[in-house]
């Protein structure tokens, strides 16, 4: 009875897997428009709470995506206007370039680091380490295996993670049919 | 403006493959500051407020049983609802924990049961011992190591306490340190601390209050890693049937000496552990009180598989435990049962909110669907 939805596509989501998968990260992108980490919190439970009571259907993911990236936006926004002191954070939230680039920039990540984050310890580490640039040589002595097994395992994590981008339009969690 | 919103997510996933491939500086950074900034956000707790949020006049509205709440696929118990507790027994063969002794094994070899308080402080000077309160404590000052060393049965060496299932017992070392033991677990320390460093040993899990002496670090040692302190509280699970050994930092600060040549460092509200076999490592952050309420005779769980309750279970309560369909076990829970209670007052809580079963026969828990 206390179990709640969203409807996207032909799909099923519960509100909880949603909420988990995409509130951090929400946080994150209103906060560098109102740069300020407690109202962006702020904002984004109320962007989830309008989000809970609309029992909207979306379309498919990136409509869903659109939908909850441009509320934000907007909650920040209106922030922004009612304080007026800050307003030049509003001159940088109205250019629509920069904030399209907010967007790409942050799902990127966040597709990066849900990707990252299924992967086994070990190749985690070797994927985050050679995210920094470390040659393969610099990984297997610091993680102290063989340069071959460090070779292996990150191509095998490449495949794993490219396969996961490819199906982007899923939200990489599993829908509650 | 939501077409270009649109079109930023589509093209999402090509710059997330361009990130891995070819990984720049400027995103690499950027990366692990927004990293630090998730870090800062506890979703599970975010998710509880924003559950009470938009469900709480319903639940208030809702009659008695709505003290227990089904979250999702989660489940939140609450066991502070009286008309409930009394139905539970009813139903249930009655369980309380078991009640074993805790023994102290002396440096001669002597074992002694702490319930029979009496008789252990006319054998041991300098030793208080309250059973009631579980405690036992060992005198701090300089005079009492000569009546130590005065006494027949006791050399200034290691003595080693076992508790039992269903039982929790804390000791005052030496030094003033308090150690917290859990159920079925095993504290191995010194009477009286000498040389370079405090060195215990413990099998299971137990809570530390260390005295501060940043002279004289104090180390804690599991069959899996040692950790090393110098004044905090912290707690260390290091059960035998667990896959890996956790120690959750709540203040102060702990180093973990010798992870793969490296020492790890932990904050407070961080958890390390270890697997026992593939030695692989991780550091969380966690709600510390999670893995702290033993002490208080609760269990407090969020989002915690049914195996971990049924594990907790078998070390407080004298029951085997036989689960009828494995996949039972990672049904996932959240909220607080208390453990010094009837059994059936947890079993109860559980089936309330789940489609599980549970029957007590012949000594033996039976779980199925």
């Amino acid at each position: 009875m206390f179990k709640h939805y969203i409807l996207i596509g032909e799909k099923k989501y519960e509100f909880k897997e949603v909420f988990k998968d995409f509130f951090a990260s929400q946080v994150v992108f209103a906060g560098k428009i109102v740069k300020d980490e407690y109202i962006a919190e702020d904002i984004v439970q109320d962007v989830f709470l309008k989000l809970w009571k609309s029992n909207a259907t979306y379309q498919n993911e990136i409509s869903f995506k659109a939908y909850l990236y441009l509320s934000t936006r907007n909650k920040c926004i209106d922030f922004l206007r009612a304080n007026k002191l800050k307003a030049s954070n509003i001159e940088l939230a109205m250019d629509i370039e920069e904030e399209a680039n907010l967007v790409l920039k942050e799902e990127a990540f966040r597709l990066l680091e849900k990707a990252i984050a299924q992967l086994a310890p070990q190749t985690k580490s070797i994927i985050l380490l050679s995210m920094e640039g470390l040659s393969i040589q610099e990984i297997s002595e610091k993680l102290n295996i063989s340069v071959n097994t460090v070779k292996t395992l990150k191509s095998r994590a490449y495949k794993t993670l490219r396969a996961n981008f490819g199906e982007i339009f899923i939200l990489l969690l599993s829908p509650f049919l | 403006m939501e077409e270009k919103f649109r079109q930023a997510i589509e093209e999402a996933g090509s710059l997330a493959d361009k990130m891995l491939i070819e990984p720049q500086e400027e995103f690499v950074s950027e990366f692990n500051v927004r990293k630090s900034k998730l870090a800062r956000i506890n979703v599970d707790k975010k998710w509880i407020n924003f559950w009470w949020r938009v469900n709480y006049k319903r639940v208030v509205s809702m009659s008695a049983a709505a003290a227990v709440i089904t979250i999702f696929s989660t489940f939140l118990l609450n066991f502070k609802n009286d008309g409930f507790e009394q139905a539970v027994v009813q139903n249930h063969v009655s369980l309380m924990p078991a009640t074993g002794s805790v023994v102290l094994k002396l440096a001669s070899g002597e074992f002694v049961e702490l319930d029979s308080a009496a008789a252990i402080e006319n054998k041991l000077s300098g030793v208080t011992i309250d059973a009631q309160k579980g405690v036992i404590s060992y005198a701090q000052d300089k005079s009492s190591k000569d009546l130590f060393a005065n006494s027949k049965v006791f050399k200034p060496e290691y003595n080693e306490l076992s508790v039992p299932k269903g039982r929790s017992f804390s000791v005052v070392l030496s030094d003033g340190t308090k150690v917290w033991v859990n159920a079925l677990s095993k504290l191995y320390y010194p009477v009286e601390f000498d040389g370079a460093e405090r060195r215990v040993k413990i099998e299971g899990e137990a809570f530390f209050e260390v005295k501060k002496n940043e002279k004289i670090p104090f180390v804690v040692e599991t069959k899996t890693y040692s950790v090393k302190v110098l004044g905090t509280k912290f707690n260390v699970n290091a059960y035998s049937e667990e896959k890996s050994v956790a120690t959750t930092l709540v203040s102060g600060s702990v180093e973990i000496p010798g992870v793969n040549g490296a020492s790890v460092k932990l904050t407070p509200g961080k958890q390390f552990k270890m697997d026992k076999e593939t030695k692989n490592v991780s550091l969380e952050d966690v709600d510390t009180e999670l893995y702290t309420s033993w002490m208080n005779d609760v269990l407090r769980i969020q989002d915690s598989n049914l195996e971990l309750i049924l594990n907790v279970i078998k070390r407080r309560y004298d029951v085997e435990v036989v689960v009828q369909d494995l996949s039972l076990l990672n049904e996932k829970f959240t909220g607080k049962v208390p453990l010094n209670d009837n059994l059936s007052v947890i079993l109860e809580q559980l089936e309330k909110v789940s489609d599980i079963k549970f029957a007590i026969e012949e000594g033996r828990l039976i779980v199925r669907r």
